[in-house]
């Protein structure tokens, strides 16, 4: 926006011109503008307008009941039991009983599925692309070797 | 504007002693805390929502909300802008679960004209057109719409309480106005004395 854009500089400051917020000597300059404008004039008269009619609106009443309802539900909120809290012995029962499901996978021996490998990403040295390109193509000798087998350590 | 309500809160000693005895847990300093501001926090829940029940509904929890959140209250406003702002951000929040009672409002407020040579002063046909305009608007810019001329707080405090800055509250509100003019400039031929 410049000086020569009038109506742009005063619409950018029009809330402020309506809310009486605007520097007498800006304010001045904006009311001669609105005077003057047409278009100005009708917008500002608009909003003068819109804000009377929103700030006529009547403020409803609370319901007489609300302030029971507020004590009601903070004594709710008061009365509700407390999340139980684990014991000592069935927080230990518990953290074993996880450990345990999870092991079990890794020890399973003799018939069955075939055991699950547990696998840790290991650091590498990545090579060029030609090599990268080389390493993850298919390998036809071995088909069940894994492409990402060299990105992996086993843990039998 | 000049047309925007003087009434706001004050946040005086006698306020700042209460608010400090509620942090404490004191229900009785909350109590009177509560039935200051009641009819202010419902009105404010009830623009924004659309629907008295509703409004009933989100003060109550609104003030148990801030029951639960003033020990966290470090005066660095006044109480009045902090209550504000747990209002206003819950209403916001809950408003789309009202949005069906909202458009009913407006077609109710649609299919009810006057009867001939009713008088149409500031009526509760005006009140209703202009409540289904409020809810035409979207909840961010009918919050700043309501918390402006309806509960006739400042620029900086709406800032403060929706957490936005002082120019895009402005901005907020002009594109209010936009999207109000056409609702509210028939609403304004009909009820210019």
């Amino acid at each position: 926006m410049n000086s020569g854009d009038p109506c742009g500089i005063f619409r950018a400051g029009l809330m402020d011109y309506l809310d009486g917020a605007l520097h007498p000597a800006v304010r001045d300059a904006a009311r001669a503008h609105e005077q003057a404008c047409a278009a100005c004039g009708t917008l500002a008269a608009a909003l003068r307008g819109q804000a009377a009619l929103l700030a006529g609106l009547p403020r409803p009443s609370a319901p007489p009941d609300l302030g029971e309802r507020i004590e009601r539900a903070l004594g709710a909120r008061r009365a509700a039991p407390a999340p139980r809290r684990w014991t000592g012995w069935a927080a230990v029962a518990a953290a074993a009983a996880v450990i345990a499901i999870a092991l079990i996978p890794l020890h399973r021996d003799g018939p069955g599925p075939a055991p699950r490998r547990a696998v840790r990403i290991v650091d590498v040295d990545l090579p060029d692309r030609g090599t990268l390109l080389g390493r993850f193509a298919p390998n036809y000798e071995n088909p069940t070797a894994s492409p990402l087998d060299p990105l992996v350590a086993n843990e039998r | 504007m000049s047309q925007v309500p003087e009434s706001r809160p004050a946040s005086d000693a006698g306020e700042e002693t209460l608010v400090r005895r509620a942090q404490t847990g004191d229900r009785e300093a909350f109590r009177a805390l509560y039935e200051k501001y009641m009819d202010r926090v419902f009105a404010t829940a009830y623009r924004i929502a659309g629907d008295r029940e509703t409004a009933a509904d989100l003060a109550q929890e609104i003030f148990v909300k801030v029951f639960e959140e003033l020990p966290g209250f470090r005066f660095g406003s006044r109480f009045s802008t902090w209550l504000y702002r747990v209002a206003a951000n819950h209403a916001i929040n809950k408003a789309s679960e009202t949005a069906r009672h909202a458009r009913l409002r407006e077609r109710v407020a649609r299919e009810r004209p006057p009867a001939p040579g009713e008088p149409r002063p500031r009526d509760r046909f005006a009140d209703e057109r202009i409540q289904a305009a409020l809810d035409g608007l979207s909840v961010k810019l009918r919050a700043v719409t309501v918390l402006r001329y309806l509960e006739g707080l400042s620029y900086e405090e709406i800032a403060e309480a929706m957490d936005l800055s002082v120019g895009t509250v402005k901005s907020r509100l002009f594109l209010a106005h936009a999207t109000l003019k056409e609702a509210l400039d028939e609403l304004m031929k009909d009820v210019r004395p």
